[in-house]
């Protein structure tokens, strides 16, 4: 018997040091999740009020062909969809147009047209070959082309893509597309040349095959246009010479791994307006090869590979996938008024996600700038960031920066 | 047991009844259990060798467990000197790191590690009536040698292997204490205080305790400790220990 209790007496501290005191992991994930709630960004189809756009009188300006105000129209041309079939009226000289079913393709040797759009079509499209600019107005017209692009200009000059008041436009792709050889067909709406936004009419671009919105110059929204943008395989909005947001309010939803919601290959510039992007997808790998490494790419509210400036407008940028970024500028990023807000909620993998991000410097000066990131830094400046003195608010943590002027 | 044995145990409950409340309600509460074995080649040598187990988070969890083998020679009648060898094998406890705004960065469990330490003293007595004071120098270096574990990355949101570097750590303890002699008695009550110090002042223990000597040979201990850390980086808490020991003597 004293042996037992002995033996009882010795193992009882340790029979008793059996429990872990380690926090609970399940309670620990809670509170993480509740420790810092960011903004709520969600797509906001709300009216704006906005100042009236101030159209560029000079024509030496190197901008003043951008405003439709400037162009003489002298033709108009109207073009209209009825299911299967396509309804033409205001033929004229040196404008050519065939129709094959409701796959419209005009032949334009001539200047001054304005091309209306009207109807709905589910297997149709819209292609102009031009030698001058022109104007193609959306008088409430929905386009659904299976194989490419709804609306495709291979005129390397300017189209003044004019929205209707009051009335809603929708240009659909298709999932695969059929090209033509020599020719390029890059989104839903796909221009060669310069595309000038205007109009107060809404028009929604969904793109399954490509990529959204695109032109293989520059595009400039202008006060009231309303665009929404849906892209499962491609950028949102898509610039090889710059984009230039004057106005208007852009709603963008990106769900593709890899891509933007809006991504130009030059400058962006914002003045004014609201633009909300909300992207969900992943970093993907985008090269890889024996001889090269392979290379990510990661979602990003808006991707700028030159000079991003703004100085007005609003900016709404969350990204949820995996190295999602809200701003991502290759040169500068200039910050002189506005309100940006970003908000990145994913995780690092191959790519980090950062909420503001410049490989070069970043300038603040004027605005509001709020940037959140759950898992990286909510602004980094491969250069050299600089607040300007005169802020009301400065708050810089680890995952979230508030710069309020 | 006789009533002067009874008086001795009962104070020393008492006194450990009227320190606990002293301290703060906060600290922890572990339990100490040791068992060693001594062998005397002479009147002026011998070694020993001891085994030893403390729990923490009021005894529900294992702590450490370690092995020492230590050597101990007789300069003369009031100073002696001794050093050994330490195995130490510690429950390290949880960290959580956190970003500056409060929110959570990574989540380190707790995990078992390893550490080497050696150590030597010197130990001066002086005898005053039956009250023998005694005061103990020990240096101690203590080294952790490289670990890895795993932690959980709230940022990434995954579990991830992590390198607890290796550290080396020099610290001296100077122990104060006092031992009762009792007449005719089997318990020698004592009581210590010991200080801590590396390159600041670490920590203190307050021991209040008894010997029982069942035989010459077999010698059991009960003992309360307070420790109390003021900068420590091993990990150790504010902790109250309820200490029981056993030695056998060759």
């Amino acid at each position: 018997m004293k042996k037992i209790i002995i033996l009882f007496t010795a193992l009882l501290p340790f029979i008793t040091s059996c429990t872990k005191d380690d926090s609970d992991f399940d309670t620990l994930l809670i509170l993480a999740d509740q420790a810092i709630k960011p903004i709520d960004i969600d797509l906001d189809y709300s009216a704006l009020e906005e100042a009236p756009d101030e159209v560029i009188t000079d024509p030496d300006d190197p901008y003043y062909n951008d405003y439709v105000e400037n162009e003489s129209i002298l033709r108009t041309v109207y073009i209209h969809y009825e299911g299967e079939t396509v309804t033409l009226d205001g033929a004229t000289n040196r404008v050519s147009i065939n129709a094959n079913g409701t796959h419209v393709v005009v032949n334009s040797s001539a200047g001054h047209v304005d091309y209306v759009l009207s109807g709905t079509t589910d297997n149709g499209s819209f292609k102009i070959y031009s030698d001058s600019k022109f104007k193609l107005t959306l008088n409430g017209v929905s386009i659904t082309n299976p194989t490419g692009a709804a609306i495709n200009d291979q005129c390397g000059k300017t189209v003044y893509l004019v929205l209707t008041d009051g009335t809603t436009n929708t240009l659909t792709d298709g999932a695969i597309y059929s090209t033509t050889s020599g020719e390029q067909m890059k989104g839903a709406f796909f221009s060669e040349g310069q595309v000038i936004v205007s109009g107060t009419g809404t028009l929604n671009v969904n793109a399954t095959g490509g990529h959204g919105f695109v032109s293989d110059d520059y595009i400039r929204f202008r006060p009231g246009c309303k665009l929404n943008v849906t892209s499962s395989a491609g950028h949102g909005i898509k610039a090889n010479d710059g984009v230039f947001i004057d106005g208007g309010v852009l709603n963008i939803t990106i769900t593709g791994d890899g891509y933007k919601g809006i991504k130009s290959d030059l400058d962006v510039d914002v003045k004014g307006g609201r633009t909300t992007v909300i992207t969900s997808g992943n970093s993907r790998i985008v090269e890889e090869s024996l001889e090269t490494l392979a290379d990510t790419s990661s979602c990003a509210g808006i991707k700028c590979e030159g000079i991003m400036t703004v100085s007005g407008g609003t900016l709404n940028m969350k990204s949820t996938g995996e190295g999602g970024k809200g701003l991502n500028t290759v040169g500068d990023l200039v910050i002189t008024g506005g309100n940006i807000n970003v908000v990145t909620t994913g995780i690092k993998g191959f790519s980090s996600p950062k909420g503001i991000k410049s490989d070069a410097d970043i300038n603040i000066s004027g605005g509001n700038t709020y940037s959140y990131s759950k898992s990286s830094d909510p602004i980094d400046a491969q250069g050299t960031l600089t607040v300007a003195e005169g802020y009301t608010t400065r708050e810089t943590l680890s995952r979230r920066v508030k710069i309020f002027y | 047991m006789g009533r002067r044995e009874i008086n001795i145990i009962a104070s020393l409950v008492l006194c450990v009844a009227l320190l606990v409340p002293m301290s703060a309600v906060a600290d922890d509460t572990g339990m100490i259990v040791s068992a060693g074995a001594e062998k005397k080649f002479n009147k002026k040598s011998g070694i020993g060798i001891e085994a030893e187990f403390r729990s923490r988070n009021d005894f529900r969890t294992a702590d450490r467990v370690s092995l020492a083998l230590v050597g101990q020679y007789k300069i003369n009648s009031w100073l002696k000197a001794d050093a050994g060898y330490q195995l130490l094998i510690d429950n390290n406890i949880e960290k959580l790191s956190l970003h500056d705004e409060g929110t959570f960065n990574n989540w380190r469990p707790s995990y078992w590690g390893t550490r080497h330490r050696v150590y030597a003293s010197l130990t001066a007595s002086q005898k005053w009536q039956r009250v023998t004071f005694s005061l103990r120098e020990r240096w101690r270096y203590t080294y952790r040698p490289e670990k890895t574990t795993t932690r959980y990355d709230f940022d990434d949101n995954e579990w991830e292997d992590t390198q607890v570097r290796s550290k080396g750590k020099h610290t001296l303890r100077s122990r104060l204490k006092a031992d009762w002699n009792i007449p005719k008695s089997k318990f020698s009550p004592w009581a210590s205080i010991e200080l801590f110090n590396s390159l600041s002042f670490d920590k203190m223990r307050l021991q209040l305790g008894t010997d029982f000597a069942l035989t010459k040979k077999h010698t059991f201990e009960v003992f309360y400790r307070y420790q109390y850390v003021n900068s420590d980086d091993d990990g150790d808490e504010n902790i109250h220990y309820l200490g029981l020991g056993y030695k056998f003597k060759f």
